[in-house]
C-alpha cells in the first residue's frame, strides 16, 4: 500500500520552476530522507505536499486519494504535517498552546479514504512525554525558547494532529551539535510509532542512519531513489552535488 | 466635588469609547487587519435602527437586534468581498480600500437620512438617572459601560483561553503556518471581522441612543476608538478598556478646566502616552522568534 504517491509533480515561484516532475512513493512507516543542495526545491516539494503551495502540474495522493487540490488546512486533518525549515513557531503563544493550536477541532474531515490511514497515536500527553523539555517550559512564550527547544515545539506541535505522514525540513538548522543529537534522539520515539516520514537533512552520514530510504533532488529533480542498504555515500554525494553521471531512477 | 463628578462622567464616557474599540482592538490590536470604516459601520448601524424603528415602527428591540444581525453578516461580506483579496497584499491597500468605504458609507447615509442629527429615542430609559452621593449617574451611559465591560471581557476570555482565541492569536502571528497546523486561516479573519463589525453596530446604536449622530460622525468615533486602542496597548482587550477609560476621563476632566477643549485635551493624553510608552500603558510583551 502506498501512503503517499506524488506524480508529475511540477511546482513554481512565480517564473521560476523549483520542482520538476517528481515522482515520488511513501509507504507507511517508510522513513525518506530527502536531500540535495541549497535551492534544489526540497522545501518547495515539501510545502507543495503540505499543501501551502499550489502544484502547476501533476498530482499528490494520499492513502490513494488525490488531495492536490485540498488546501494545507484540510490536508492537515487528512494525515499531512509538516514542520517548516526555521521551525516558524508562534511567539506570543506558550509552548503549550503552540501545541494546542496543532490539535485537529471537530471531527476529522477527510474522505475515508485517508479516514482509516495508519496513524502513531499521537496527542498533547504523548507529545510532552516523548519531548520532557515541553513539559518543563509549557508556560513559556515560544518566542523566548532556545533553538532547540523550539525545535521540539514544533515537531510536538505537527505531532499533535496525529498525523499518518510527518514531513520535517531541516530540523539540526541553526542547532548546537548537542542540541541536534536531542532532537535526533527525541525524534526516535516518533520514528519507532509509525508514522512515515520525509525528513530533508544536510547531513548525509546522519540521513543514512536515520531512513530506511534516500532520495537525491537536483534542481528540481530527482536524480537518486535507493533504500538505505543499496546507498553508497560516495554515489550520493556524487548525486546531491550534481558531479559524475545521473541516472534518473 | 466637581473634579470627582468629572472623573465619573468621563468614566461613562470611556464606556462609550471602550465600546466602539472593542470591535477595533480585535480587528487592529489583535489581528493587525486596519479598518478605516469601522466608524462609519457603527453610524450604519445607528441609522438603520433609527431607519427601522421609528421610520417603519418596528419595537425597538426588535429593531436593534435585526441590525446587529445584519452587521454581523456585512462584516462577513467586507471580508469576503474587500478585506481578503487585499490578504498578503502591502497593509496600504487594505487601508486604502476601506477608506473609500468609510466615504461611500458616509455619503450614502448622508443622501438617504439627510444629514440633520437624529436619535434613537429609548423612552424614559434614554434620560433617567440616579444620584449618587450627589454625583448624578444616567443608567443609559451606565448600561453602555457594562455592556463595553462585558464585550471586552469576554473577548479578552475568549482570546486567553479557548481554542478560537488560540486560533486567532496563531493567525495573527503567522497566517501561512496557522494553516500548516490545521487552522482555517480564511475562516478566522472572517469570523473576526464578522464580531468586530458586529460590535461596531452594537456601539453605534450604544451612541445613537445616548446622543445625537449624523451621517458623517464615523471618522470621529474611529479616532477615539484608535486612540484608545493605543493607549491601552495593541493586542491588550484590558488595555483597550484602561485606554477608553483615560481617554473618556481627560476629555471630561479637560472640559472642566476648558468646556471648548475637552476632545483637544483628549488628543493631548494620547499623543502624551504615544511619547513615553509607545508599545501602550498594558502592551503585551511581544517576543519575535
Ligand atoms: N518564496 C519564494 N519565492 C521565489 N523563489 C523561491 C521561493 N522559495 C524558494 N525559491 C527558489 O526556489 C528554489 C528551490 O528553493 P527551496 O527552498 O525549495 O530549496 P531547498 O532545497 O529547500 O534549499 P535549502 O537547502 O536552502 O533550504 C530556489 O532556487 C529558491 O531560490
Ligand atoms: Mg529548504
Amino acid at each position: 500500500m502506498t501512503l503517499l504517491r506524488v506524480e508529475g509533480l511540477v511546482v513554481r515561484h512565480g517564473l521560476l520552476t523549483a520542482v520538476r516532475e517528481v515522482d515520488l512513493a511513501v509507504a507507511p512507516g517508510e522513513v525518506v530522507a530527502l536531500v540535495g543542495a541549497n535551492g534544489a526545491g526540497k522545501s518547495t516539494l515539501l510545502h507543495a505536499v503540505a499543501g501551502s503551495l499550489p502544484a502547476a502540474q501533476g498530482r499528490v495522493l494520499l492513502g490513494g486519494e488525490d488531495v492536490t487540490t485540498m488546501p494545507a488546512h484540510q490536508r492537515v486533518r487528512a494525515g499531512i504535517s509538516l514542520v517548516p525549515e526555521g521551525r516558524r513557531l508562534f511567539p506570543s503563544l506558550s509552548v503549550l498552546e503552540n501545541l494546542l493550536v496543532g490539535v485537529p477541532g471537530g471531527s476529522r474531515a477527510a474522505g475515508p479514504a485517508t479516514s482509516g490511514l495508519p496513524r502513531g497515536g499521537w496527542d498533547v500527553d504523548r507529545v510532552l512525554d516523548a519531548f520532557p523539555v515541553l513539559a518543563r517550559l509549557r508556560d513559556r512564550p515560544a518566542g523566548l525558547l532556545s533553538g532547540g527547544e523550539q525545535q521540539a515545539t514544533a515537531i510536538g506541535r505537527a505531532l499533535v494532529a496525529d498525523p499518518a505522514l510527518l514531513l520535517l525540513d531541516e530540523v539540526s538548522l541553526g542547532l548546537s551539535p548537542a542540541a541536534v543529537d536531542v532532537v535526533y534522539a527525541s525524534l526516535e520515539a516518533v520514528l519507532a510509532g509509525g508514522v512515515a516520514v520525509v525528513l530533508v537533512e544536510q547531513d548525509i552520514e546522519r540521513a543514512l542512519r536515520t531512513a530506511t530510504r534516500i532520495v537525491c533532488l537536483l534542481e528540481g529533480r530527482v536524480t537518486r531513489d535507493v533504500a538505505r542498504r543499496d546507498a553508497d555515500r560516495a554515489e550520493i554525494t556524487r548525486a546531491y552535488f550534481g558531479t559524475g553521471t545521473e541516472v534518473p531512477s | 466635588m466637581r473634579l470627582l463628578d468629572a472623573v465619573v462622567q468621563g468614566c461613562l464616557l470611556g464606556g462609550q469609547y471602550a465600546l466602539f474599540a472593542a470591535g477595533l482592538s480585535l480587528m487592529f490590536g489583535v489581528l493587525k487587519v486596519v479598518n478605516l470604516a469601522h466608524g462609519d459601520l457603527g453610524i450604519l448601524a445607528a441609522f438603520a435602527a433609527i431607519g427601522l424603528a421609528a421610520g417603519a415602527g418596528l419595537p425597538l428591540a426588535l429593531a436593534v437586534g435585526v441590525v446587529l444581525v445584519g452587521m454581523l453578516g456585512i462584516g462577513a461580506a467586507l471580508h469576503a468581498g474587500l478585506l481578503a483579496r487585499t490578504t498578503g497584499a502591502l497593509p496600504q491597500i487594505s487601508m486604502i480600500a476601506t477608506f473609500g468605504l468609510s466615504v461611500v458609507i458616509g455619503n450614502a447615509l448622508q443622501e438617504v437620512f439627510s444629514a440633520d442629527p437624529r436619535a434613537l429615542d429609548l423612552g424614559w430609559f434614554g434620560t433617567a438617572g440616579v444620584s449618587l452621593g450627589g454625583i448624578s449617574v444616567g443608567l443609559l451611559p451606565a448600561a453602555v459601560l457594562a455592556v463595553a465591560v462585558l464585550a471586552l471581557t469576554g473577548l479578552h476570555l475568549a482570546l486567553t483561553r479557548t481554542a478560537f482565541g488560540r486560533r486567532v492569536r496563531a493567525t495573527a502571528d503567522d497566517p501561512g503556518t496557522a494553516a500548516l497546523v490545521g487552522v482555517d486561516a480564511r475562516r478566522t479573519y472572517l469570523v473576526v471581522t464578522a464580531l468586530a463589525v458586529g460590535l461596531a453596530g452594537l456601539a453605534g446604536v450604544a451612541y445613537a441612543a445616548s446622543s445625537l449622530v449624523t451621517p458623517l460622525a464615523g471618522p470621529s468615533r474611529l479616532i477615539f476608538a484608535f486612540e484608545a486602542v493605543v493607549i491601552g496597548g495593541l493586542g491588550s482587550l484590558w488595555g483597550t478598556l484602561l485606554g477608553a477609560m483615560v481617554l473618556g476621563v481627560a476629555q471630561s476632566v479637560g472640559s472642566v478646566v476648558d468646556p471648548s477643549s475637552g476632545v483637544l485635551v483628549g488628543h493631548l493624553v494620547f499623543l502624551m502616552v504615544l511619547a513615553t510608552r509607545p508599545a501602550g500603558l498594558l502592551a503585551r510583551a511581544r517576543v519575535r522568534a
